[in-house]
């Protein structure tokens, strides 16, 4: 506001300038701030000096000054600065870029202004309209007048950064007001944007941050880093996606964005802040139920699905079997999801790619966050290791569950164990700036049983080192090594002589390197390789105590590469129509030392019909598997806010869970394509309309896609897949083809905000063959069991004051498909059931509603800690949501039996603080 | 070649709503059973074994969970070859249950085979099978124990030595036989008698025996083992048997007669699947149901009809084991069944018979004489008839084979 007076009082006196005085003073300054030198002329001379000490900040002076008049003092003072004075009067002005003419041109009080048609010479005037300085906008001068200015636009460029972290965003969309130009950050927040000579007035939005809007006034190609606020201390949106306008204008179909900040008012089960379980209420991506671990995209199978955290795979990224997702709520910054348009640089899976990103830490100052469930708790610290240069991010969950369990009175439950944490690091270096290195190390870890003598865990562990690296103005690079591992095991003591210890462990390296080149306004290329060694122990058993007869075995490792080079251009044909065509040629080669049986060629895969066996030494070659991915994508727009995209897109995956279950579960042991199971493939087509309504306050959009599916795994009914050396024999590979149309309403801003999503799909898979034993449902095509027809999804808040706000999930989903039993019959006198057909019923709707009660701590400034509070109802209307139905035989009777996660309201309170 | 993949490692069974804190709210819940979409299909039962008897075939179909049981295949003709030629006729001596007209033992090396012809003109046939290796029961134990839930029990464990250099597939079939005595017997019983007085008995001695009793069980579920994956064909200490402490059957003494088959692998195959589609799940991830092909095939339409069974030969070995509850635990009392004495009156208030009814409907025993009695009490306590006279839930009859 001082700015604004002294620009005001500018004008006031404007009119009545002359001529300055002729005294002469002399000063000597030795590191001096400006500020004291403004104080000490003031003092020595009659001259008051007006600034706004944000201007002059940091700036020292060692100078002297022998007989000089002030104006040349002060000419030599603000020399290389951007600061311009004038003297009127005693007094001396100072002023921020522009020069201050003594005279107001005629017009200046008539409301016409056409900056256009301005002749450069012409000064520029602005001013602030009294709307305007109500909104608060900000001037920003961000480049000095000078003579030799000719033309009539010029270029602002410059970084976009998250004030609060100080990470780059990207996607911001900037767009200056009155004109047809906007520009879109890159990944690293960079933009560039040509507004009109003088004043321009621009708005900047991204998600998860406080749309800002800056009047700039520019003279001259200039640089201004734009500043933004996480939407942090006010009770934010439910805003999911990318940046408003990117839904409109990506040239990729099928990409949602999560950011974290942005789920915070969404209610929880079990309050836990969950990014994947958001991501499932968006059309597209479903899980098969609340217990099922991993996610359905499209159609695809739970192993389809890639999730990167930091670039480096993670297997299994739930905890407790899928009830709580595994990623970190508090360190991850965003996930970005591709479900249809996958990029070219990506590649190894089917259905999906979930990039998720771990924020950086705060290289400014000491950060920290404290979570409070009932289930777990959790801690976040930030800090800089090098202030300004590197900094620390550290966060750490972990149940008290075991606590809960070991106090309860039932026997039973007191020796049960279900335990999980899980734990990341993230170290930042801006080496310079051109060079950005980043580490990431991550480890989870589940535990728990069902009966007393069995334990079951699994862990996940990854690092990854990315370089990011600027290698010219118009060029970046990325390199990155990035290593994940997945582990699970079983341990059994009962009381016979059969105790045993089972593992599962498997290992991927990766190194890859990309460039990203903007070749010139219509052309941004990405080009890159990379290569990624597998190591897959399927399973090794070992006794456990001294009377364990169980003999050490374990199944020959697995070994395999997989290579790929990628090109990509994104192409502007004109402002109206964009292509982003990518080609990915990716390789596999199944690796020794192994042993590969050959089979009879005219009998199916059996112990029966084995005619040999060949021997591979270590790091021969088995088999290859090679092919090119099609990756294209292209966008018309009708008009800035209308817009009709398609893409074509195919996906190789050379890797495959083995389960024979209905659902994903963690035991699943993942197998490497070999000389009998193919690597699974999938093309995709997909159109889709998007529409951006009063502005980006509501968003559309309309999207269908037809999906081919082929070589899809599946199995022989009650086929053993563990400890299994000749896998081959139970497995079966079929088609598979999955249709659907999604529908996306959000409303972006308001007291009332949040979307609506729904989705019709439908997945088919088909196993057939020569062989009655290889065939399911006759080699008809049937509904896989993650078919879901019809899924809803409301996700509403209410903003009801600044720190009050309501929420609400409404989801409805049309009951998956089971394989019920059509009879019963008698076998050694015991009673079994009959199925059916696989798949021919289904279990009942879906249907929940979960309300929220967000509260902010209040806002007093010197306040230690921000606090929020959670209090969610998960399951309000206490629905008994069917998640399976399965029938055994017990005493000799047949009986069924349905199961279900969450059969009563779930209530939980959620504390939160960050300091 | 070994395999290992018959190696039974997941039991992922769950009797209980899951026993996790913070998930106490999910449940699993029995719910009503109703046939959809019926489909009648042959079930077949076939095990040729290397004892020297009449060999026995079980057909029967599938039936609707509304049904009692299975309906049983009559009139079919059924035929073993063996290496491919005939060799054995049987014969239906009741319905769907066919034994063998001579008595035979399977020899080694010969492949049989089991033909059907059904009533209706439908062939069957199955893979022809060779009796595996021979394995002998060794000795058999006792022993305190626990199940995977926790439950305190007894395991009865069973050692065996086959002849197999690469190890075996073990199948187990049990008939457990057990004393019954009755907690609340007497000598004597209430006989009605109007001479007493209206609705009144006198008390007379009982004519048969009905203090110990016994009764047996066979076994249903499928209790499999394997040595391939062990250093030598032998079993050691392998459960067959858990039961828990509270089940009477081993409140006094109790006997099993355990047989043993040494199985091929195919029927390992069928038997491990069957007891893994039929065995409750995990929570959280259900096994993939479907229909488990056996090693039986129709003739006329092998792609279309569906055929439950498997055909098989195996050896067998059996061995008889007894043990008393006092001998394991000296100390501790056996387990009873509840038992709950009542003085009912002997008559209603709309002056209707109310004891002799129990009475005359076998539902009651007498204990003893009502000393004190109380309002709305009768002269005589008694007990719930299983509580005082075993035949309610076992026979009289000592078995042959029972020793003391």
């Amino acid at each position: 506001m001082k700015r604004l007076i002294i620009l005001s009082f500018f004008f006031i006196i404007s009119n009545q300038l002359y001529s300055q005085d002729n005294q002469k003073y002399s000063f000597a300054f030795d590191t001096v701030s400006l500020k004291e030198v403004f104080f000490e002329i003031e003092s020595k001379t009659d001259y008051k000096i007006y600034f706004l000490e944000d201007w002059i900040k940091g700036k020292m002076i060692t100078r002297e000054f022998a007989n000089q008049s002030v104006d040349k003092i002060m000419e030599d003072l603000l020399k290389g600065t951007s600061l311009n004075f004038k003297i009127i009067d005693e007094k001396i002005i100072l002023t921020l870029g522009n020069m201050i003419i003594s005279n107001l041109p005629n017009n200046y009080f008539s409301e016409e202004k056409q900056p256009s048609e301005q002749k450069s010479q012409d000064p520029i005037f602005f001013k602030e309209s009294v709307e305007e300085i109500k909104r608060g906008i900000e001037t920003v001068i961000v480049s000095k007048q000078n003579a030799n200015d000719t033309k009539s636009t010029y270029k602002l460029s410059g970084k976009a950064i998250n004030r609060f972290t100080g990470d780059p965003i990207p996607n911001l969309t900037i767009q200056a007001k009155g004109t047809n130009n906007f520009a879109i950050t890159d990944f690293d927040g960079n933009y560039s944007i040509e507004l009109n000579r003088g004043e321009s007035i621009i708005t900047a939005q991204a998600m998860g941050m406080n749309t800002l809007v800056k009047r700039i006034i520019l003279y001259n190609d200039g640089e201004y880093n734009l500043e933004l606020n996480e939407s942090l201390e006010s009770l934010s949106e439910v805003l999911i996606n990318t940046s408003a306008q990117a839904n409109v204008r990506n040239t990729l179909t099928g990409v949602s964005r999560i950011e974290i900040q942005d789920i915070k008012n969404i209610p929880l089960v079990l309050g836990e802040r969950d990014i994947l379980k958001v991501a499932t209420t968006l059309p597209g991506i479903s899980s098969a139920g609340e217990g099922a671990i991993g996610y359905n995209v499209r159609g695809g199978k739970a192993d389809q699905n890639l999730f990167l955290l930091d670039g480096a795979s993670i297997y299994n990224p739930t905890h407790f079997f899928g009830i709580f997702s595994a990623i970190n709520p508090f360190t991850t910054d965003a996930a970005q999801v591709y479900k249809g348009s996958i990029p070219a640089k990506y590649g190894g899976r089917l259905a999906s790619v979930f990039e998720i990103s771990t924020k950086n830490g705060s290289k400014e100052k000491f950060k920290g966050e404290v979570s409070i469930g009932p289930v777990t708790g959790n801690v976040t610290i930030e800090t800089p290791i090098v202030e300004g240069k590197s900094s620390i991010v550290i966060g750490g969950r972990g149940t008290y569950s075991d606590w809960i369990l070991n106090n309860l009175d039932d026997p039973v439950l007191k020796n049960s164990k279900a335990s999980f944490y899980d734990f990341i690091l993230k170290y930042n270096h801006e080496i310079d700036e051109k060079n950005d290195l980043s580490v990431t190390g991550y480890h989870s870890s589940d535990l728990f049983n069902i009966t007393i003598d069995s334990v079951y865990s699994y862990t996940n562990t990854l690092a990854s080192v990315n370089w990011d690296r600027k290698i010219s103005e118009d060029t970046r690079s990325n390199l990155k090594l990035a290593h994940s591992r997945y582990q699970f095991g079983i341990e059994f003591e009962g009381r016979a002589n059969n105790n045993f210890d089972f593992g599962f462990d498997l290992q991927e390296t990766e190194i890859s390197y990309g460039l990203n080149h903007l070749i010139n306004e219509k052309h941004r290329l990405e080009v890159g390789l990379s290569s990624k060694l597998y190591s897959i122990n399927p399973g090794s058993i070992e006794p456990i105590g001294e009377e364990s007869i169980v003999t050490p075995f374990a199944v020959n490792n697995e070994n395999g590469l997989e290579s790929a080079i990628y090109v990509s251009d994104e192409w502007t044909l004109s402002e109206k129509l964009s292509v982003n065509a990518g080609l990915r040629f990716s390789v596999f080669n199944f690796l020794g030392e192994t042993t590969q049986r050959t089979y009879s060629p005219d009998a199916p895969l059996s112990d029966a019909t084995v005619t040999g066996a060949d021997e591979f030494g270590n790091n021969e070659i088995v088999e290859t598997y090679a092919g090119p991915e099609i990756r294209v994508s292209a966008r018309y727009l009708f008009n800035p806010s209308f817009s009709l995209r398609g893409a074509y897109n195919s996906t190789l995956q050379y890797i495959h869970t083995l389960s024979n279950n209905t659902t994903a579960s963690p035991i699943d042991t993942w197998k490497l394509s070999d000389r009998f199971i193919e690597p699974q493939r999938s093309e995709q087509y997909s159109l889709g309309l998007f529409k951006n309504l009063n502005g980006t306050k509501y968003e559309l959009s309309l999207e269908g896609y037809y999906k081919n599916l082929e070589n899809t795994l599946d199995y022989k009914v009650g086929g053993q897949l563990i400890l299994n050396e000749f896998v081959e024999t139970e497995v079966l590979q079929g088609d598979g083809k999955s249709y659907g149309v999604e529908l996306l309403m959000k409303k972006n801003e308001g007291n009332l905000n949040g979307y609506l999503g729904y989705s019709y799909s439908r997945t088919f898979y088909r196993l057939d063959s020569q062989f009655a034993e290889e065939r399911v449902n006759q080699g008809d095509f049937f509904p896989a069991n993650f078919d879901i027809p019809h899924e809803l999804s409301l996700v509403l808040n209410y903003k009801l004051t600044k720190r009050y706000s309501f929420s609400g999930n409404f989801i409805y989903q049309t009951g998956r498909p089971v394989t019920f039993p059509v009879g019963a019959f008698q076998e050694g006198g015991n009673n079994y059931v009959l199925f059916s057909d696989r798949n021919q019923f289904r279990i009942p709707d879906y249907f929940r509603v979960d309300l929220g009660i967000n509260i902010e701590g209040n806002h007093r400034i010197q306040k230690f800690a921000h606090s929020f509070w959670n209090i969610s109802v998960y399951n309000v209307l206490g629905r008994n949501n069917p998640y399976s139905t399965f029938f055994v035989t017990d005493n000799g009777q047949v009986r069924a039996f349905q199961s279900s996660i969450f059969t009563v309201p779930i209530p939980t309170i959620t504390y939160n603080f960050k300091f | 070649m070994k395999s290992l993949k018959k190696y039974e490692l997941i039991p992922l069974k769950m009797l209980l709503c899951l026993s996790l804190a913070f998930s106490l709210m999910s449940c699993v819940e029995e719910i009503e059973l109703r046939t959809q979409d019926f489909e009648s299909i042959i079930v077949f039962e076939a095990n040729i074994t290397n004892e020297f008897k009449q060999q026995e075939v079980f057909i029967s179909r599938t039936f609707r969970f509304e049904d009692d049981g299975p309906s049983k295949e009559t009139n079919a003709d059924v035929r073993v070859l063996s290496n491919g030629s005939p060799f054995a006729d049987f014969i239906e001596i009741e319905p769907g249950r066919y034994l063998s007209r001579q008595p035979f033992a399977a020899q080694e090396n010969i492949s049989y085979s089991l033909e059907v012809t059904t009533r209706d003109g439908r062939n069957y046939i199955s893979e022809p099978s060779q009796l595996p290796g021979v394995a002998e029961i060794e000795s058999m134990s006792v022993e305190p124990s626990q199940d995977g839930f926790g439950n305190t029990g007894v395991s009865i464990l069973v050692n065996s030595t086959g002849n197999s250099a690469q190890g075996n597939f073990y199948k187990f079939e049990y008939s457990e036989t057990y004393k019954i005595i009755a907690p609340f017997w007497r000598s004597d019983n209430l006989v009605p008698d109007s001479q007493v007085g209206p609705c009144d008995f006198s008390i007379q001695p009982r004519e048969e025996e009905e203090r110990v009793c016994f009764s047996t069980n066979e076994s249903i579920d499928i209790i499999l083992a394997e040595t391939l994956s062990l250093p030598e064909d032998k079993i050691n200490n392998f459960e067959t048997r858990f039961i828990r402490l509270d089940n009477t059957i081993i409140a006094h003494r109790y006997s099993i007669l355990l047989k043993q088959f040494v199985i091929p692998s195919t029927a390992n195959d069928y038997f491990q699947k069957r007891r893994e589609l039929s065995s409750q799940d995990n929570l959280f991830s259900q096994a993939q149901p479907g229909f488990l092909e056996g090693n039986i095939t129709s003739v006329e339409s092998p792609e279309e009809e569906r055929v439950i069974g498997v055909f098989y030969t195996s050896t067998v070995s059996e061995n008889r084991f007894y043990f008393n509850w006092v001998d394991l635990f000296p100390n501790q009392d056996p387990p009873e069944i509840p038992c709950r004495t009542s003085a009912p009156p002997l008559t209603n208030i709309d002056g209707s018979c109310l004891l002799e009814e129990s009475v005359i409907a076998n539902r009651v025993r007498y204990w003893e004489p009502n000393l004190n009695q109380g309002e709305n009490e009768g002269p005589y306590v008694v007990v719930p008839r299983e509580c005082g006279d075993c035949t309610a839930i076992g026979s009289n009859i000592v078995p042959d084979f029972w020793e003391e």
